[in-house]
Formats: structure tokens, C-alpha cells, sequence
């Protein structure tokens, strides 16, 4: 096993079979719910993830060691994905990339924590308070909180700059916390 | 507490390592500082509570990826890098049991994704040339009218009680059927934004590098990626996504002044408008060039009511109307005298 992300990422660069595993068991869970929550649709998320890093390795030599693996590997992908979304004619999952730079992500009851019966009622209003959010302002979410990127990962890849980043997250968290009964769950 | 930085932007706060660790409760090391801050700055209690709040953040529950499902991804790559590159003949040995061991476990992995997934369908899609117009209904009793070379998509089945999508380029006429269950929206997606409806009548045109939303009656919300604006019956907005920004914000006040929609009676009617508009107008549904060569024309504005039929029909009304001499040059250009 490899300790660092830059060890496993110069390991992989040079051509390491182990690190190819490594770096594919480490990130495939969190890309592939990320990729759902893109197309909808399993088989290509799968499919698109295997082409993506074999991509990666066919071209490791040009790559240069990322400051954050994660969001590196995020930002590629999610591009990759639109990209490939794009392409592909006739069917439901190419409409969803329609617009190239903007991902629906709708959050369902299945995301949220509930405990007991009395948090099924606050995480139903608030998965219906996330739905109902801008898209940038919802994909910023997701990618911080659920996927628990920092700041800048997801402004690297959202493509927009860190002060944007800050504002769309703040916006959201502002307008969860203004509506009664979700104070709590966004808690100060 | 060493770092005597002052905190006026949130982003101070966020980025400061003492103030991170005693929102998320990790330790009370500097909490008497903090503390202390807080009561001296009264005016900026919201931005520290928000800030706190942007910290903890949200709890979600991450869905389960089984190591099964990771490890059979897994040896599907590897066959197929090994597929594309292998030169070793020892690896070559293994290959075709890898490549069998990893198809059987695909196999079994995609019966279960397709019947998880077996709600993604097929779609219907319509589309009209230049100069041709069409009705068309929708799965849930809608209509559409869609105008000049435009593009419309939508899913072959509608379940009940799921949002709605249709997909728009060009331009289309809404009438929204309201369902009598609930709510259920109807959402229509362009290159800029989406618009969503729950019953109401509204014009969508999405061409060049903006939608123009004009909304007859109703109510609808538009989501515009990074904010979300509502319209009320009379608003026009258009919004360009690559400029991030809404072009064009104004209210048809008066049933006097013409309608952006107007083209769905069969008529385009335009008044007070300036040579430029008017023949941009001719060559976005007929798909032709309009020169003009004299270019006083752009001094003067214009009414016209023009009715959608054939280029042959139009022209001569437009040069009627607008005082002006149209000449055929080709079957795609026209003199403007």
C-alpha cells in the first residue's frame, strides 16, 4: 500500500499495477455515487468510471501530480462524464448533460440520516429545501458535505473560483437555515 | 489564540484553523477567544453563525457500494488494459479466465442494475424546418406548439406523479395541463435554464446564447443554475448561461403592445420595431439572409403583421408594409433596397 496520495500518484504515473488498484479502489464508491447522481443511470456510470481510468493510465505519463487527488479525480471525471453524456444519442441520460456546465443533482430520503420518526419529517423538508435549490448552489452541496470535499476541491471541480464557491455554499446554507424547523439541522 | 487577523469577510473564519476546530467542537482550546469575539462583535454575530453552520454543515447518508461491485469494476479494467497492451505471455495465460471469472460476475452485477434501473426509457423527437410549424400533444395531455426550426425532446412514458421534462431548442408555445393528483411539475430544459411549471401557458424561445421565457398566465419558476428567479403572468426574461447573466428584464403591461407568442396564432406581429428585429425575425424562421443594402432603413421603426405562411406569400406584404424593395437573389438570399 502506498502512505501518501503523492507516492501512489508517482507510483502510478510511472506505471505500478498497484497503484492503478490502489488508486481505483480508493476513489471508484465515491466517483461512482458521484456519477449517479449525474446520469442516473448505473451501467454507464460503471462503464464511463473504467473508460475514465483507463484513460488516466494510458496517458500517465503526460499527468502532473495533483495538489488534491480527490478533486482532481472528481473534476476529470465530471467531464469526462458530461462529455461522454453528450455524445450519446436517443436516449433519456444525453439530455441530462443538454447544458454542458450545469448537473440536476437531486438529493433523495435515501441520502438522509434518519434516526427515528421524528427526523424523518425534518430530513423530508429538508431533502424537499435542497431539491429546490439553484443547481450550482445544490452540486456545491453535495460535493462538500455529502462528499466532504474542501472548499477550494470543490471549486476545482466546479471550475469556479474560491470566493464563488464560498458565496454558492454560504447562499445555500442561508436559505436552509431561514426556514423554520431547520435550524436545528444546520445548526450554529 | 495568536493569529490577530481581523475576520470581517466569512471567508476569514473559514480558512482559520482555530476558529474551524472550536465550530466543529474538536477542542476548547481557543474558546474563551471566541467567545470573547462574539460579544465583541454584535454586529457580526450572523456571519458568525453562519460560518459555524457552514463548518458542521449537512449529515448525508452515503449510499452503499458493496467491495463486490468495486472489485468486479476492478478486474474489468485490468482485462482490458491487459487486453490493450499486454506483452507478457505470463499475464496472456491468465487472461481468458480473468476475462471469463469477470464477465460471469458482470453479468450477474447487470441484471441487477437493469432491474434497478429499468425506468430509464426511450424518447420522442420533434422537429420542424424552417418555415414549418407543428402542434404536437404530450404524454400528459399538454400541448406544444412548436415554431420554425426548433427541436423538442421528451421521455415516451410519463409515470405518475414524476416531474415532467420536455427538452427545447428553438422555440415553443406551452399549455400546461395541471394534474389533478398533486403537484407534479412540468419542467422545460434549455441550453440557459429551466423552466418550472405547475399548470399555466407560457413561450419559450432558446436561440443564439439565450432563452427568452415570456409567460402568458400562471406562474413559473426559473432556475437559472446559480439562482432562481419567479415570473408572473406579463414577464419577459432571457437569460444567457454564458454570461451568467439575465439580458432582458421587462413587463408587457398592455394587450396593445405585441405579443412575444403572437407567432402562435398563425401571426408574427411586431410594432415600433426597428428594420434590424424585423428581419431577423424573417431570416430566424425562413432560414435565409436578409442584406440589406441600403441601410436608411435602419432609421425608420416599423409595424407589421405578418402571416406564417409560405416566404413567396411574406415577402410581398413585407415590402408592402415596411415601404421597402425585396429582391430574390438565390433561394437563400435576399436584397434589401
Amino acid at each position: 500500500m502506498f502512505q501518501t496520495e503523492r507516492t501512489l500518484w508517482l507510483a502510478f504515473k510511472a506505471g505500478d499495477r498497484r497503484a492503478l488498484d490502489q488508486l481505483f479502489k480508493t476513489y471508484y464508491p465515491n466517483l461512482f455515487r458521484y456519477g449517479i447522481k449525474i446520469c442516473a443511470n448505473a451501467d454507464v456510470t460503471d462503464s464511463t468510471l473504467q473508460d475514465f481510468f483507463i484513460y488516466l493510465f494510458e496517458h500517465r505519463q503526460g499527468l502532473s501530480v495533483p495538489k488534491n487527488t480527490k478533486a482532481y479525480l472528481f473534476g476529470a471525471y465530471r467531464r469526462k462524464l458530461l462529455q461522454h453524456l453528450q455524445d450519446t444519442r436517443s436516449t433519456r441520460i444525453k439530455q441530462q448533460a443538454f447544458r454542458t456546465q450545469q448537473i440536476d443533482i437531486q438529493f433523495s430520503i435515501e441520502d438522509m440520516v434518519i434516526r427515528d420518526e421524528q427526523e424523518l419529517h425534518t430530513q423530508q423538508m429538508l431533502m424537499r429545501m435542497l431539491n429546490d435549490l439553484p443547481k450550482r448552489q445544490r452540486e456545491a452541496i453535495y460535493l462538500r458535505y455529502y462528499d466532504d470535499l474542501d472548499i477550494r476541491a470543490v471549486a476545482e471541480v466546479l471550475s469556479i473560483t474560491y470566493q464563488g464557491t464560498v458565496n454558492t455554499i454560504h447562499k445555500a446554507v442561508k436559505t436552509l437555515r431561514a426556514h423554520p424547523g431547520l435550524e436545528k439541522i444546520v445548526a450554529s | 489564540m495568536k493569529n490577530k487577523t481581523a475576520f470581517n469577510q466569512i471567508e476569514d473564519l473559514l480558512e482559520n484553523d482555530s476558529f474551524v476546530q472550536w465550530a466543529t467542537g474538536e477542542t476548547a482550546r481557543d474558546s474563551i477567544f471566541w467567545e470573547q469575539w462574539k460579544k465583541a462583535n454584535p454586529d457580526k454575530t450572523e456571519m458568525l453563525e453562519d460560518a459555524i453552520a457552514m463548518v458542521k454543515g449537512l449529515s448525508f447518508k452515503l449510499k452503499d457500494i458493496s467491495s463486490n461491485q468495486v472489485d468486479t469494476a476492478l478486474h474489468q479494467l485490468n482485462s482490458r488494459i491487459d487486453t490493450n497492451t499486454s506483452t507478457n505471455s505470463v499475464r496472456q495465460r491468465f487472461r481468458w479466465s480473468r476475462i471469463a471469472i469477470a464477465a460471469s460476475i458482470a453479468i450477474l452485477t447487470c441484471i441487477g442494475v437493469g432491474l434497478l434501473y429499468a425506468d430509464y426509457q426511450d424518447m420522442e423527437s420533434y422537429s420542424t424546418a424552417y418555415g414549418e410549424w407543428q402542434t404536437i400533444e404530450l404524454p400528459d395531455g399538454s400541448t406544444v406548439k412548436l415554431n420554425a426550426d426548433s427541436e423538442l425532446e421528451f421521455a415516451k412514458n410519463w409515470n405518475e406523479g414524476e416531474v415532467r421534462e420536455v427538452w427545447l431548442k428553438g422555440e415553443a408555445f406551452f399549455d400546461v395541463v395541471k394534474m389533478l393528483d398533486q403537484d407534479t411539475e412540468f419542467k422545460v430544459i434549455t441550453s440557459d435554464l429551466d423552466v418550472e411549471v405547475l399548470g399555466t401557458s407560457f413561450n419559450v424561445k432558446a436561440r443564439g446564447e439565450k432563452t427568452e421565457v415570456y409567460l402568458e398566465e400562471g406562474k413559473v419558476k426559473l432556475d437559472l443554475g446559480s439562482r432562481i428567479t419567479y415570473m408572473d403572468p406579463g414577464d419577459v426574461i432571457s437569460y444567457s448561461a454564458r454570461q451568467e447573466k439575465i439580458v432582458d428584464r421587462r413587463r408587457r403591461t398592455s394587450a396593445a403592445i405585441p405579443s412575444p407568442s403572437s407567432w402562435k396564432e398563425g401571426v408574427i406581429e411586431m410594432r415600433d420595431s426597428d428594420a434590424f428585429d424585423i428581419l431577423n425575425k424573417i431570416e430566424e424562421i425562413y432560414g435565409v439572409t436578409m442584406s440589406v443594402r441600403n441601410k436608411d432603413i435602419y432609421d425608420d421603426l416599423y409595424q407589421v403583421q405578418l402571416p406564417m405562411k409560405e416566404l413567396d406569400i411574406v415577402i410581398p406584404i413585407l415590402e408592402k408594409s415596411m415601404g421597402l424593395k425585396i429582391t430574390k437573389q438565390s433561394d437563400k438570399i435576399f436584397f434589401v433596397d
